[in-house]
């Protein structure tokens, strides 16, 4: 017999996942970065083992395509993502639903209540529910690495993919667990199996065939969810309140009670169901629910799909009490939860008369206002921001009538003070199509699109194929740093070649005047004058004009080749005018009562700043 | 109960998280169940860093309810005074002076005002760092102020920083110590 040796660590609930799917065998493992579900992928790749493909793909949708095809070649396979690209995903993910699998596979979703990285606070369970796919939604780290292999085993017996879905909280938090520390990854002989009916969507009869086939294999999931006892029903002595919870909220359950002892809190007429499948909807541990409890409170962080299908099940099982929950208007539909959102419901469904001081904290001082968003110190594209003011300056246009679309990743920082440039975010890719609205509108006007490299590879490229082929005249600036930045510097088709994993780079100054642009510039945006011309010069033209302002991430840059340079000051040429503050917005410059500080420490040396400064009280250190 | 909810303030770059990873490993050590996390939204250098650490014979979920905490350990004032919501009325607040600079026009001496108003623990962190010999360890001399607020000796901490900190560690233990000397045992 084999030995597993076990080992204590600390690890997140990304990292766990990740482990987990090692111990389920996944051989083939893919994905796009996205906040908070970055770091699963990361720890793969920090931590290669033979026999184990990992990649970040292109987009959301080519990782989970990449995925299902070794799901289909019949081996264990994952797909993480965050919620915004599991709607960029979906398009396949529903058929591969329809289809099914024959190799495990799981789709790991990320969802982010609460809004730590600023995109639609959406459900995505949601997604389970309209592809008939069931997920899984573990309450803490532990279980997250438990229940990995599970997910396998289910979307193997049951053959569909399933999803596993972990909120910010979860997936961000760290805690100590037994983790195996070899791994053996199920290798099978892969397998290619001709089956239209299964595998192509090719007639009606088919498609039907395959929707009665998803309802079966949804079905035939609960079973084997209820065989493996994965949701957790704790039957109370006495009769009285049952309280559903989803994934985490189990862990705001359990402080809650705590916190409730002081008033008295019977547990003893408290049952609880501790759902872990979210769907499909668990019908024989409701029932039992139905029996046994007066009234039911459902806690479910975001929208409220379990209470619904509660609230149909209770009618269908003729369950008279009261379903408690958002529909009520008690919980609330926004926001991260928490173990207040808990007392409240406990403390509303069992009428204990709460005191204010529970929860009670300091008001956070007014003076300390929220630090203002913006790029990193020796960020290269704060010369692309000032540039493309600049240029609309000197181009005589005001910039409340020149259109600067906006997109995802730190490119979107542009829409803050002091640079003011952009003026909308969207998804993956927006910004070229949203400029080619404005164009069709007919906006006189130059109109701009911002992109970054990663987010132009992920989706910009069919939309920039699309405005040449209808010659939309717009300028699209690509802002490259050479990395998937704002989600923690990872690797996209586009990085330096030595820091790409065996892989090969592509290069867009090759690739985009191959796509038929009208005019292509390349600048660095370090080089404030030679970036503001070659806007001043691409803008008022017709046709397609793409600007590739290129120049690597001040932190990567800083970590594999060292500071860019240095600035000296001369302090007796400063009038304290303070455009190297209003106009850089540097985190590296501050004011004090009566002279400019440059903090050596964060300075990377770029050089806009003295660029930008017109008494030379600023000045690049040469040699 | 040996439970102690901590929240931790800061800005990019002072070493946020390793202080978190720090008291959890002691945690772990003295046999007591720990959960952190970390809020970084996006990889901005300089930008605000928050992590949460609780310890306990059982700790549930990962997350600090405003008014909860019974430490708050700021690396930086204005940082400090945002989360001062998170503390409960009977916690402490152990922060050091360093005052990143927000665009607002506030200084540095109104905000040491403001701190010592709420009745923070103000440490000067950046000078004992200093004089540790690693003026990056200021997050290990808060964590040596506030090794006094824990269930468990400062022995455990010492080891937590043999096991996880390789540069500068004789500079950080000593840190540590110029940190917790500051304090008199309560």
């Amino acid at each position: 017999m084999e030995s597993i040796v076990l080992h204590k660590q600390i690890i997140s609930g990304n990292e766990a996942l990740a482990l987990g799917a090692l111990v389920g065998g996944a051989s083939v493992i893919t994905g796009y970065p996205g906040t908070p579900s970055s770091e699963a992928i990361g720890y793969l790749l920090r931590n290669p083992l033979p026999g184990v493909h990992v990649e970040w793909s292109t987009n959301e949708k080519v990782a989970l395509e990449i995925a299902a095809g070794a799901a289909w070649a019949g081996q264990r396979a994952l797909a993480t993502m965050k919620m915004s690209g599991l709607n960029v995903a979906y398009d396949s993910l529903i058929s591969f639903a329809y289809s099914g699998c024959t190799g495990g596979l799981v789709v790991y979703v990320a969802d982010d209540p609460g809004v730590t990285a600023g995109m639609a606070e959406q459900d995505s369970r949601g997604f389970a529910l309209m592809a008939d796919l069931p997920m899984l939604e573990p309450s803490t780290v532990e279980e997250a690495y438990r229940l990995i292999p599970k997910a396998f085993e289910l979307s193997e017996k049951a053959g569909t993919p399933v999803f596993v879905r972990m909120v910010t909280a979860l997936s961000h938090s760290h805690a100590a667990v037994e983790v195996q520390t070899e791994f053996t990854p199920l290798r099978r002989e892969p397998q290619l199996i001709r089956d239209i009916a299964k595998y192509t969507k090719a007639g009606a009869a088919i498609c039907l065939a395959q929707h009665r086939d998803l309802i079966q294999r949804l079905s035939k999931a609960e079973e084997v969810i209820r065989e493996m006892g994965i949701n957790q029903l704790l039957v109370a002595p006495k009769r009285g309140l049952g309280v559903i919870v989803c994934g985490l909220t189990a862990s705001y359950l359990e402080e809650a009670m705590v916190a409730l002892q002081p008033f008295n809190l019977d547990r003893s007429g408290i049952s609880v169901l501790k759902l872990v499948s979210t769907h499909p909807f668990p019908e024989q541990e409701v029932k039992t629910l139905f029996d046994h409890c007066d009234q039911i409170l459902v806690l479910e962080e975001l929208e409220p799909y379990i209470e619904t299908a509660l609230i149909v099940a209770a009618r269908r099982s003729k369950f008279p009490g009261l379903i408690r929950g958002k529909l009520d208007g008690n919980l609330s539909r926004v926001g991260e939860y928490g173990t207040r959102e808990v007392v409240k419901g406990l403390a509303q469904a069992l009428n204990i008369p709460l005191s204010d001081s529970l929860f009670s904290g300091l008001a956070a001082d007014s003076m300390a206002a929220p630090r203002p968003i913006t790029v990193c110190a020796g960020c290269p594209h704060r010369g692309t921001y000032i540039a493309i003011n600049q240029a609309i300056r000197k181009l005589k246009l005001k910039k409340d009538a020149v259109m600067v679309t906006g997109d995802i990743g730190c490119t979107i920082l542009g829409m803050n003070p002091p640079f003011n440039t952009v003026w909308n975010e969207v998804s993956m890719g927006a910004s070229l199509g949203l400029a080619q609205g404005y164009v069709w509108s007919g906006v006189a006007t130059p109109v701009i699109a911002t992109i970054g490299d990663s987010t132009f590879f992920h989706a910009g490229i069919p939309s920039l194929i699309n405005a040449v082929q209808h010659q939309a005249s717009l300028t699209l600036i690509i802002l490259d740093n050479g990395w998937t930045a704002m989600t923690g510097m990872q690797v996209n088709p586009g990085t330096a070649i030595g820091a790409q994993s065996g892989g090969h780079r592509l290069d867009l100054a090759q690739i985009i005047p191959m796509l038929g642009v009208d005019w292509f510039f390349q600048v660095d945006p370090y080089d404030l004058k030679a970036t503001t011309e070659a806007l001043i010069d691409a803008l008022p033209r017709a046709g397609v004009k793409v600007i590739l302002a290129r120049r690597e991430c001040a932190i990567q840059s800083l970590r594999r080749t060292g500071r860019a340079g240095r600035v000296r000051q001369q302090a007796e040429n400063c009038n304290l005018c303070k455009l190297c503050i209003t106009t850089t917005g540097c985190p590296a410059i501050s004011l004090t009562e009566n002279s400019i500080v440059i903090d050596q420490a964060l300075c990377n040396g770029c050089a806009l700043c003295a660029q930008i400064c017109a008494r030379e009280a600023i000045v690049r250190q040469e040699g | 109960m040996n439970k102690v909810d901590i929240v931790i303030a800061g800005v990019g770059g002072q070493g946020n998280l390793l202080l978190a990873k720090l008291i959890a490993e002691a945690a772990l050590l003295a046999g007591l169940e720990a959960k952190r996390s970390e809020i970084k939204g996006l990889a901005q250098r300089g930008g605000p860093v928050q992590s949460l650490v609780k310890i306990g014979e059982q700790v549930w979920s990962p997350l600090v309810e405003r008014g909860q905490a019974d430490l708050l350990l700021g690396l930086e004032l204005v940082e400090a005074l945002r989360n001062v919501q998170f503390l409960s009325t009977t916690g402490h607040a152990i922060v050091s002076r360093n005052f990143v600079p927000n665009p607002l026009p506030f200084s540095q001496s109104e905000m040491l005002a403001r701190a010592q108003r709420r009745g923070f623990i103000l440490i000067s962190a950046l000078d004992l760092a200093k004089q540790a010999g690693n003026a990056q360890s200021t997050n290990i001399v808060i964590l040596g102020a506030a090794s006094h607020f824990f269930p468990f000796g400062p022995e455990l901490f010492q080891e937590a920083l043999r096991k996880n900190v390789k540069r500068f560690l004789e500079e950080n233990l000593k840190a540590f110590q110029l940190g917790r000397e500051i304090l008199p045992t309560p």
